[in-house]
Formats: C-alpha cells, structure tokens, sequence
C-alpha cells in the first residue's frame, strides 16, 4: 500500500485517523496504532509481519533486560545478542545472494575451484536459490529502528518502555515503516507518552499541509520526471552527452522530490496522530560542501550514522588519520545499508572521498565564492547519483564515459517539455522553499484550500493514470 | 480550518456550501488539465484531442474493419498499414510471419511492446546467429473474430507478403448471444461517426471505479440481468450442453480462414487457444468467470471453459485432418493462472511463455520455410 494510492488516502487513512481520535486510553491508542501499522504492511506480504513481530521482541525484551539488569558482562550480552539478530535477519534477507556471489566472483578471479552454495534447504524440503530471496519491504528502516532503541537503552540514553503496546506502536507507525525517516524512539518518546492529547485541530491542518506537499513532491514532481527518465536510463548507451546530462539531472531531482516527497508524508501522518516525527531533508541541493550536504540529506539515516558507525569508531577524537578512516568505513556501511549491489559501495566510497577531501581542503575550498560552492557540490552529488542509479558497475562507467566524452546520440523525450519541467524542478530544489520552510509559519487561509484541492486533483488523476511509481526508497 | 472538523458548520452553512463547490470545481478542471498534459507528455495525445478507444485504432472499410494507419492510443500504436508496432514495408526483404488474432494476440493488458508476437520477434532475432531473422508481424485486431478475420485477411493483410501465418482464434466468441458473422460488404466506407469532446478524466474515473469489486458486482448483475430476462432455461449453455452448432461453426469458419491462407500462398500455423482455469474450474476461478459472462450472458461459468477446452481439441483434429501445423499453446499454458491478466488474455510473463513456446515449436530458421499445406511439415 503506496501513501499516493487510492486504497491509502481514502480508505486506510480515514478509518485509523477516525478510529484513533475516538478511542480514549494511550493503551487502546498504542493498540490501534499496532495494528494499523501491521495491516499497511502486510499489504506487501503478510507473512513479513512475522518478521516485524520477531524484531519487535527481540528489542522489546532486550529493553526489559537493561531496565533490570547492571552488570556491565550482562548488560553488553543484551546489546550485543538482540543486535546479531536484527543483523542476521537483515544480513540474511538483503546480503545472502551479494555476499555469495561476490565470495563466488572473487574464488573464480584467483582461479580456485571452489563452488559456493547458493540455495538452502528449507524445512518444507525445497531449495531456496540465494539470489531469490525476497526482500522484506523497509526491513533496512525498521532494523535500524530497534537497533536504535537497543543501543539507546544500553547506553542510558533512554529509559526502555515496559509498554509493550507503545513499543509495538512505535516500530511498527505506519508513516515511517517502510521508508523511513529513521525515527529514534527517544525523538518520539515524550509524542508517545502524552498520544491523544495533541492539539487536534492545529495538529490536522499542519499534517495536512505537510501531506500535500509531500504528495505534490511525489506524483506531480518526482513521477512525471520519472516518466522521462525512466526510458531514458533504459536506453543510456544511446544517449549523446547532452542527453545523458539531461537525464542525471532530471535523476537527481527526482530521486530528491520522490524521498523528500515520502518524507513530508510520513511527518504529515505523524501530525494527524499526534506525532512529531522529525525532518529529513533540508534543501540538500543547496549545500556548499560534502558535509553541509550530509547535514542536509536523509538526515535522519546520516544522524544514525555519526551516532552509532562514527562516533563509536572514534569520530575525529583520534587524529586526522582515524577521522579519515572513520569517515570513508561510515560511508562504506551507508553505501552498503542502502542495497546489496557494488554500485552502493562505490557510491558510499565516493561520498566518504568527498568528506575526506573536503576536510583535508576545507580552508582552500571555502574560499570560493558560495554560489561556486554550490555548483560544485551540485555536479559532484549528480556524479555519485550515476552509481546510485546504474544495476551495476559497468553501466555507471559507461554513463559517466557519455557524459564527459563528447559523444553523439539521442536527447530524452520531449525534450523541449522536459527541459521546461526540469528547470522548475531544479528552481524548487535549488533555490525555492522545502516543506518545512513553506509550512514553518503556517495559517491556514481560504486561498490555501483552493490551492490544496487544484494539487488534489492534480495527484489523483496521475494516480488514476495508472503512471505512479512506488517510491525509490522502498528497495532499501 | 476547523469547519472541516466540524461537519454541522460545514455542510449547514450556505456559504461553506458554495465553498465547497468552488473548491470541487477547482478540483475537477485541476484533473482535467493534468489528464491532457499528462496524456500530451506521455501518451503523444494532442492537447485537445478526444481519444475514443475504438476510433483511435480502427477504420472501417467497405469490405469491414481494419487498423488505422498511424493510429495511436494509450499505449498502442500502429504503423502505417494499421498494424501494432514499428513500420514494415509493403514486401518483406525476408521472410515474413503475421499473427492474425484478437485482443490476446494484439495484446490487452501487457507493458507496451510485450505482447506476445513482439517477443516472439525478439526472440527469433536473438536465435537468428547471424543470419536474417524472419519479420514478425502482429495484424490482430481487438475483437476480431474469425469470419471478420478471413474477410480482414483476404483484403488486406494478405498483401504484404507473409510466409507463414499464425491464428490464434478466439472460441469464446462463439459462446456470445448470436455466433459470429462476417461484415456486410458495403458500396463504399461507411462515414466516420463524429467524436464528441469529453473530459478525460472521465474515463480515468471509469477505469478506477471499475476495480472497485462492488461496482463491478453491480454492473455486472444489471448486464446478466438485461441479457437474460425472459428467456428460457434452455437458453443458457452448460457445460452439459455445449452449442455443438457453435462449435461446428467455429471449426468451419477456422477451415475456410486456413484455407484462404493456403490459396494466397501462405502456410497456415493454427495456436490452440489457451485459458486461465483448468477445465473443471474452481469456486474462485468461477467468481472471476462470472465477471466475465458480461461478454457472453449466454454461457454459465463452468461452461466457458468447457467448451474453449473443446474447440482446443476441435482445432487439434482440424490440423490433422488437414494437414495444417498446430501449436499447443493450450496444452502448455492453460490452468496456469498466474500467467493471465484475466480468463483469456496474457500478462507480460505469460505472453513471454507463448512466445517462446511458438518459437520452440516453429523451429530453426531452416525449417521455415514454404510447406504446400498438404503432406507432412517438414
């Protein structure tokens, strides 16, 4: 279930907002909220709640143990045993194949002739092909979820819950499920704990406002420039220079409006219930270097990041040397969380040499004029883009190849319409407002209702034209 | 803001009223103007054209039906001889296979270019080594059944050359009120009926409301309705009682296709029509073969594939009798559900499958060549 899908805006939507407001206790709430949120995901498959419900468990009992339990042998087995878990399962569902393949590709280059397995044997008798085990939507969001709330408690950071309605609630809110932002529980702890007292009405309009934006971002930006991308980057190796350009750019607005767009979303489902879920993107296109960029950019996963890779690493506490390397191993594990494919480690790699570039030049660099700064940031993230985007490492090579090799070939469709589409895009992303600047101080107004039903009409036709696309994050 | 919490103030003021029509209209030609640049930008629609389903695709001869040349909708679009896909020329440099069909074979409900004689071009170029390919050629026509199909044939497909046709006849027309029968040949083209502008998000509405299980429950019970009241028990086929008429007329009019085939120098390539249940249908395949009586009222669910199983064996001794090479298509496919989009027509994996087993079965390029249509096929 999409949130720009029929089934979610009038019928799931309603029915948990009513629901929800009608009943009277944070339990019954906390209950409601469990449930609507295991329903959403078992629309992909209902057996992957089994998993979620696992996890949930796991992280729930684990926070039991530390409130508990002080001996720091013990304490450290209940951080490290529930963690193992949770990265088995992810480990098991989203690397298997990646892993074996790659163990495969690198035996078959030194010229071993060793064979790895790549099925298993189910309980029912069957073989299971490694490369075929089906990805569990958002489990690389709700993992880090409990992973969060694992290491959080261990550390003191918070005080786990005993509730095991409002820990249920918690991993399994709907909003932020399957594509995040990766929300703490400590974020959320005191929305949590005071669930139903909100300010209703004030509360439903910001929501609403942030939900249409969201949608606008999404299926009139995002899937409109996915309508000529899309066919683009099928056919990459004939595209001329200019073309290729084009593409990447309208990729990287795109993939920006499609997760910022799944963001603004998921925080104006959080202000219907009364939840303040916390932002994620802050005009990324308007950074000046590689780390204003990370501030900027799914800011919730690069916080998880610092907190739980960076700073346990060393940080920069330990010389220039390890904050180099603390730097590029963090950008590895992000470039690895977000898919099981070599492509995603380059990328994480180019990122971690940009950080690490612009802290060994940081003086020189700011001394360019900003809107130099910006141009530069911009072109180097649309590079990165290019591994993001490619299935594998030769189609990113041979991109990059058009790209800055004069070559002939064909542009994207349309593209005088393209073009047109492209700059408004870019004018938004660059230099306009985001969500939360658009919704910082808002009153409602009348004009504000002709606004949202115009873009309402708009999102339901491309929803009812059968052209949305699920949102790109979800793979992760 | 708070007026849409409160529903007494929303809907008991006059004003709110008028509010909320301003904003429904504002709404609507919202929608409307997305639908025609979206269809613009992605479609190829014109701005203010009116699309019409039928009209977009089709043009009426004197002699019957066929595709328009250039004619484009939704994700369909057809060459300059009315024909899906890219441009031909009027003689094949090589050696040339047509697909006659109906909507399977045209290709209803998978992703453009993935209906199954497009595959199967693909995939004979890919066997072809090096060596010229043979042309395929997708002639289908939605709703074209055989009669239709031999006059479609005789007047205007058989120009262009083909060496081998491939029918893929739909029985369950056959099972409609009345049993199919060819166009009366008119003095000239009738005239083009007048296309009147509609919102396009009309039909965005349709296609939406249609998923919708209790509309579609409702539609379909009102045409079941209208179909049948007033006639007999004995009107309705069963799968005790198959038309055998119909039956015999759909054999008959398959021979006298094939035939025309053979006299235009052609080799006749019969498919077995494939069908999404087995012969003995399940409670949840009859749920999905009540929905689709609305095209032929007369047939109760177990019935349809009942006799779709039996024109497959009535196609199979036809091709024997005669001579003419079959393709069990049926025979590999049919009770595979998750291959089909609905009871007759293909999804992208299942056109896959037929493609390829047609591919398989015809051979390598060595064995495509003239058969007589008497004797063994080599």
């Amino acid at each position: 279930m999409l949130f720009n899908s029929f089934v979610f805006l009038f019928a799931f939507l309603p029915i948990a907002y009513t629901v929800f407001w009608s009943l009277n206790t944070a339990n019954q709430r906390y209950l409601w909220l469990a449930f609507a949120g295991y329903v959403f995901y078992s629309w992909w498959n209902p057996w992957f709640c089994l998993l979620l419900a696992f996890s949930t468990l796991v992280s729930y009992t684990a926070g039991l143990g530390f409130l508990s339990v002080n001996r720091p042998q013990t304490r450290w087995l209940l951080l490290a045993i529930p963690i193992t878990v949770d990265l088995l399962l992810l480990g098991f569902f989203k690397y298997a194949g990646f892993v074996v393949s790659s163990a495969q590709a690198l035996l078959d280059s030194v010229g071993a002739e060793v064979r790895i397995p790549t099925t298993i044997l189910l309980p029912t008798g069957d073989q299971l092909a490694l490369n075929e085990i089906i990805l569990p939507v958002g489990i690389s969001f709700y993992t880090f979820h409990t992973i969060s709330y694992i290491v959080d408690s261990w550390r003191g950071t918070i005080r786990p819950t005993r509730n095991l309605f409002e820990f249920a609630a918690y991993v399994a809110l709907f909003p932020q499920l399957v594509a995040g932002p990766i929300v703490r529980f400590r974020q959320i702890e005191r929305d949590l704990e005071a669930l139903g007292k909100a300010d209703r009405t004030r509360w439903l309009g910001v929501g609403i406002a942030f939900f249409m934006v969201g949608l606008v971002e999404k299926v009139l930006v995002a899937d409109t420039l996915a309508g000529f991308v899309d066919p683009a980057m099928e056919n990459h190796d004939a595209l001329s220079t200019f073309g290729a350009w084009m593409a990447m750019l309208g990729y990287t607005l795109q993939l920006y409006f499609d997760f910022s767009g799944y963001s603004s979303m998921a925080i104006g489902l959080g202000f219907m219930f009364g939840l303040r879920i916390p932002i994620n993107f802050n005009s990324p296109y308007k950074a000046v270097n590689p780390s204003d960029f990370w501030q900027r950019w799914h800011i919730s996963l690069s916080t998880c990041m610092r907190d739980y890779i960076y700073i346990p690493l060393g940080g920069n506490r330990k010389g220039e040397l390890n904050t180099l390397r603390n730097l590029m191993l963090t950008m590895l594990i992000g470039g690895l969380w977000h898919g099981a494919n070599w492509t995603f480690v380059v990328w994480g790699a180019y990122h971690g040499l940009l950080l690490c570039l612009y802290r060994w030049r940081a003086a020189d660099y700011d001394r360019l004029p900003l809107v130099a700064q910006r141009a530069v940031m911009l072109v180097a993230v649309v590079i990165g883009w290019v591994f993001f985007r490619s299935i594998d490492l030769q189609s990113a090579l041979e991109l990059l190849r058009i790209m800055f090799i004069p070559t002939g070939g064909i542009l994207v469709d349309h593209p005088a319409a393209y073009l047109v589409i492209l700059a408004v895009a870019g004018w938004w992303a660059v230099l306009g407002p985001n969500s939360i600047e658009m919704i910082h101080d808002f009153r409602w107004r009348p004009i504000h209702s002709y606004l949202f039903a115009g873009a309402f009409g708009s999102v339901l036709t491309i929803i009812g034209g059968g052209r949305e696309s699920p949102f790109l994050y979800f793979q992760f | 803001m708070a007026y849409f919490i409160d529903p007494c103030r929303t809907y008991c003021s006059r004003r709110a009223l008028l509010r909320l029509t301003w904003l429904a209209l504002t709404a609507l030609s919202a929608a409307e103007v997305t639908a025609r640049l979206d269809d613009w930008l992605f479609g190829k629609v014109p701005l203010f054209a009116s699309p019409h389903r039928w009209l977009d695709l089709n043009l009426v001869e004197a002699w019957g039906p066929r595709g328009r040349p250039h004619g484009m909708y939704r994700k369909w679009q057809l060459n300059s001889y009315g024909f899906l896909g890219a441009e031909i020329s009027d003689r094949p440099a090589g050696r040339r296979i047509m697909v006659l069909g109906a909507s399977e074979s045209f290709g209803l409900y998978e992703s453009r270019g993935n209906d199954y004689p497009h595959q199967l071009g693909r995939m004979l170029n890919g066997d072809s080594k090096g060596q010229s390919s043979p042309e395929v050629v997708n002639a289908s026509m939605a709703g074209l059944a055989l009669p239709t199909m031999r006059i479609y044939w005789e007047n205007w497909a058989s120009k262009f050359g083909a060496d081998t046709v491939l029918i893929y006849p739909a029985a369950h027309f056959y099972l409609d009120k009345e049993a199919p029968s060819h166009p009366v040949r008119l003095e000239s083209p009738p005239p083009e009926p007048k296309r009147w502008p509609s919102p396009r998000i009309f039909e965005r509405i349709n296609d939406q409301l249609r998923t919708i299980w209790l509309i579609r429950y409702v539609r379909r019970e009102f045409i079941l309705y209208r179909a049948l009241s007033g006639e007999p028990p004995e009107y309705l086929f069963t799968p005790q009682a198959l038309p055998n008429d119909r039956m015999e007329a759909y054999v008959r009019d398959l021979e006298s296709l094939c035939e025309s085939i053979a006299r235009h120098g052609a080799d006749p390539v019969i498919l077995t029509q494939a069908f999404k249940t087995p012969i003995v249908p399940t409670a949840e395949d009859r749920s999905d073969l009540q929905d689709f009586r609305i095209f032929m009222p007369r047939a109760l669910p177990d019935a349809i594939p009942a006799f779709i199983y039996a024109a497959r064996d009535a196609t199979i001794e036809l091709g024997a009798r005669r001579n003419w090479k079959v393709i069990d298509v049926a025979g590999e496919i049919s009770g595979r559900r998750e291959l089909f989009a609905d009871p007759v027509h293909f999804n992208d994996k299942g056109s896959e499958l037929v493609a390829r087993i047609i591919s398989g079965k015809i051979g390598d390029l060595g064995q495509l060549t003239r058969w007589s249509g008497r004797g063994a096929p080599p």
